[in-house]
């Protein structure tokens, strides 16, 4: 910061001589001041820790305005949305905003909160190229209905990963030559949300479409479902990572990945132009990531407060891609944007509860060492 | 005090960035010249350098770049030693080491370049590999380099991050599988043919592609970032321009993560991510880098290429198990010799007791990450002179492939570190030869294995041969007996042109034992050998 440069010397300076300060007050306003004392004795600052997907979005400089106008000045540090409730600084911060209902609920228990807010959520949804899409659909994995491609037999997609189908070996495949097996990238289940609802999804499926419960359920599951996550090798620990790989290093890297729809449609929506080589595939069935915040103080409860009921934060956050209660900002920002997206998404499971979740978790990490 | 308070607030408004900050704190900050930021770098990052005064001029932050080879500076985090942060290459080896992991509270990618191998034109088609479209397979150029169809300069894979991608990436394609390596899959034969034809070895890729413009006449190609060998062809001093080659089924890729470690610093690391990863300075670095920016909107200078990534493994035990078995069983084998001073000003300041432990590391007495890297390995012959104003002690050993029979040379030559005692002047050169010769012989009888020889030395020469004497009489050689590469720890009074003129002819370099003391000294070299 230039100006804070040449500002810094001379308030040394200042603080150093009171007449000095003394003046400079005098050639005010008097109203302006009055403001800016307002301003400064109302605003309270706010920490929170937050999945890193949404890092942006609090950062925002109109996200700023909006607290601020509501007299919070909000801080936010990102963190895997699972890293988070075991965050040994956790108390320091006045509030968790992680992705993914289980987590929240993990943190909520931590914490003990009363109160949590759910401001927004995103169907989990698989990145993929245009070029691919060909492919997929000649091998009935992908159809496309009303504008929107949907993954229609994750199911068979999931055991194709699990015997370890080399792209090659697909039908009609001219564009993607290589032995590399097919793969749904994610981030790493052990750290981060939207991997654990990708094992949310798996799970459901490789249960005969059941939600998982049990123990025995779990070892029906796990064998197919730890392969998933293990296949890939080593795995970013927060969502913002394969997504990177997928927009900064492209289809080599990255044919198939594991993403909130908010992710690509904000990616999307801020291009100069829509690239039209990505698509968003939609898993049938999906399942959603509700962005959940635990407030751990009373400032936090304000921030949930704010983004639950403020108009203008619901705004900002469907620019971001979020689907909220009200359908309106989700629609016309699409529509601003150009962008294409189901108004709504019928089938649709719940995760499992935090419990099982964490206990397949578990047994995959165990596999990771 | 109430104008006292009005101030604060309008030097806030006025300041903009930072309301949250007390204002006595930003006058505290002012008043004295902020503290600089310190970088653990990897060496790769010195091309940053000139880019740093732009930075710091946006950023209002002072940072100062501490290089060190990318290992290093894993042992470094693991070690505790206090950073702001980080910089390298690729942090995966890192975030698999979990002393390591717990160090870095946050990371960014911030520039990429994928490790490829870099063929002369004329070979590239000659082998039909200078068609984009028709790229080899890893298998295909392991068949290739166990043939002896072409010999390639590639850096150490315990040291640096190019020889590691290269022989990651051809170990994770060899095995066939299509997604991540585990140990059992480790093709030993592939692995084995393809290090055969690495004809050249060093500690570091930049050093490594400065020594194949010395010794490219006698090499078909080199393993190197993308970024690099496209610098390589740009640069005018190639005799034949290098056809970047992209193994087919896929490469690993750099992707420089800038990491923060000292959490207090949360505010400057969030500042410098901006910047590095802001339009002004992705355009700059691929100007004078040419590596690919992170930003997508940022144009490419190295025309960008389709090409796959082949999954990193997810176990720690998988990478350490294929640097081991790649340094004990594929590699060719080392025949190293050392040549150390032990004339009488070795006695002073401690420094015949560091030689000592830097050898007795060596052996196998280092436990520490960079420890387990350098120690002697399975196949090498160890050939050690010691030397005053005359050769006193010849000693050699030979390791095998047996346990039980290596730890028992290795407990050998560390006895030998260990009664190692000083007595008289300084024949260097002298020395020097007579373990340059004795290298020679056994070359002669075993051309296949990496001979070099490390000369350690505290002194000026006064005895024996004079430096010049010492390199008529290596002009005079054949030059097909002007390979074996010389090295010198610099040390003491030790003059370094003379050393520099020493190891030059050889293609060799000089270390700074002083500095960092005689066993950083000696690991390092190890990534040489």
């Amino acid at each position: 910061m230039e100006l804070r440069k040449i500002i810094g010397p001379g308030l040394a300076v200042l603080v150093g001589i009171g007449l000095v300060g003394g003046l400079v007050f005098s050639a005010f306003n008097k109203q302006q001041h009055d403001r800016i004392q307002a301003d400064a004795d109302s605003v309270v600052t706010v920490r929170g820790l937050v999945g890193s997907e949404k890092e942006a979005f609090y950062r925002d400089t109109r996200v700023v305005a909006a607290f601020k106008r509501l007299g919070l000045a909000v801080v936010v540090e990102k963190a895997g949305s699972r890293e988070i409730v075991a965050r040994p600084d956790l108390k320091s911060f006045d509030f968790g905003h992680p992705a993914g209902a289980p987590a929240a609920l993990k943190l909520q228990q931590a914490v003990k909160a009363n109160r949590v807010f759910t401001p927004f959520y995103t169907p989990m949804a698989v990145a993929s190229w245009r070029a691919l899409v060909p492919v997929l659909e000649a091998n009935g994995l992908v159809k496309q209905r009303a504008g929107a491609y949907y993954i229609i037999d994750l199911t068979r997609l999931l055991q194709m990963i699990a015997s370890g189908t080399r792209w090659r070996e697909l039908k009609d495949n001219s564009v993607y030559d290589t032995g590399r097996a097919v793969l749904i990238s994610s981030t790493d289940v052990r750290k981060s949300n939207s991997a654990a609802m990708y094992l949310a999804l798996a799970s459901y499926l490789l249960n005969d479409s059941n939600v998982v419960q049990s123990d025995e359920e779990i070892r029906k599951v796990l064998p197919i479902a730890s392969g998933l996550f293990l296949k890939q090798g080593f795995q970013e620990a927060s969502s913002a990572g394969p997504f990177e790989d997928y927009v900064s290093m492209g289809i080599g890297k990255a044919p198939l990945v594991m993403v909130y729809e908010a992710q690509f449609l904000e990616y999307q929506s801020k291009l100069p132009q829509l690239n039209a080589d990505m698509v968003l595939l939609y898993p049938q069935p999906t399942v959603f990531t509700k962005h959940v915040l635990v407030p751990l103080t009373p400032k936090g409860v304000r921030v949930g407060e704010a983004l639950v009921n403020d108009h203008e934060l619901q705004r900002l956050a469907a620019e971001y891609g979020y689907r909220g209660a009200d359908t309106a900002h989700f629609q016309s920002f699409l529509m601003q944007k150009k962008l294409f997206a189901p108004a709504s998404l019928v089938d649709v499971i719940d995760p499992p509860s935090y419990e099982t979740l964490e206990k397949m978790i578990e047994a995959i990490a165990v596999k990771f060492q | 005090m109430h104008w006292h308070r009005y101030l604060l607030a309008l030097a806030c408004v006025l300041a903009l960035a930072g309301c949250d900050k007390a204002a006595p704190d930003a006058a505290a900050d002012a008043a004295q010249a902020p503290a600089a930021l310190t970088i653990l770098a990897g060496s790769e990052l010195k091309d940053i350098e000139p880019l740093l005064p732009d930075l710091e001029k946006a950023t209002g932050l002072h940072v100062q770049l501490k290089y060190a080879g990318t290992l290093d500076v894993v042992e470094q985090l693991q070690d505790g030693v206090a950073y702001d942060f980080a910089w390298i290459a690729n942090n995966k080896y890192a975030m698999l080491n979990p002393p390591a992991r717990e160090r870095i509270k946050a990371s960014e990618r911030t520039m990429i370049s994928p490790v490829v191998l870099g063929v002369k034109a004329a070979k590239a088609k000659a082998l039909g590999w200078d068609d984009p479209a028709r790229s080899p397979t890893w298998a295909e150029i392991a068949r290739r380099a166990g043939t002896g169809d072409f010999r390639f300069a590639m850096t150490n894979p315990a040291s640096s991050n190019t020889g590691f991608s290269a022989v990651l990436g051809l170990a994770a394609a060899v095995a066939g599988k299509g997604d991540a390596l585990e140990a059992q899959d480790i093709d030993k034969k592939a692995l084995t043919a393809f290090a055969r034809a690495q004809g050249l070895t060093a500690g570091s890729s930049g050093w490594l592609a400065e020594a194949y413009l010395r010794e490219q006449d006698k090499l078909d190609g080199i393993v190197n970032y993308a970024s690099v060998l496209h610098g390589l062809n740009q640069g005018g001093k190639l005799h034949e321009p290098l056809v970047l080659v992209y193994p087919k089924d896929g490469v690993i890729t750099a992707d420089y993560p800038f990491m923060l470690i000292n959490p207090a610093r949360r505010a400057e690391y969030d500042k410098l991510v901006a910047y590095l990863k802001g339009d002004a300075f992705q355009k700059a670095m691929a100007a004078a880098t040419f590596r690919q920016p992170i930003n997508p909107a940022v144009a490419s200078v190295l025309p960008r290429r389709d090409y796959f990534e082949l999954a990193f493994p997810a176990k720690l035990a998988v990478v350490d198990g294929l640097l081991d078995a790649y340094l004990n069983e594929f590699r060719r084998p080392a025949d190293s010799t050392f040549v150390v001073d032990i004339s009488g000003s070795m006695n002073t300041g401690g420094r015949i007791e560091q030689l000592r432990t830097a050898l007795q590391a060596l052996a196998g007495e280092d436990a520490t990450l960079s420890g387990r890297f350098s120690r002697f390995r399975e196949r090498e012959n160890i050939s050690m002179l010691t030397f005053s104003n005359e050769v006193h002690a010849r000693q050699r050993w030979a390791l095998g492939t047996d346990r039980q029979a290596n730890g028992k040379t290795l407990a050998d030559i560390s006895a030998f570190a260990h009664q190692l005692q000083t007595q008289g002047g300084t024949a260097i050169y002298s020395a020097v030869r007579d373990g340059y010769e004795a290298a020679l012989a056994r070359q002669a009888k075993a051309p296949d294995r990496v001979y070099s020889l490390v000369l350690m030395t505290d002194g000026e020469n006064n005895a024996g041969l004079s430096i010049s004497q010492f390199r008529e009489w290596f002009a005079s050689l054949p030059p097909e007996q002007r390979r074996i590469r010389i090295f010198a720890v610099q040390f003491g009074e030790a003059k370094r042109d003379e050393l520099e003129a020493l190891t030059e002819p050889s293609g060799g370099r000089v270390f700074d034992g002083s500095k960092s003391g005689l066993k950083a000294a000696f690991k390092e070299i190890r990534g040489y050998q």
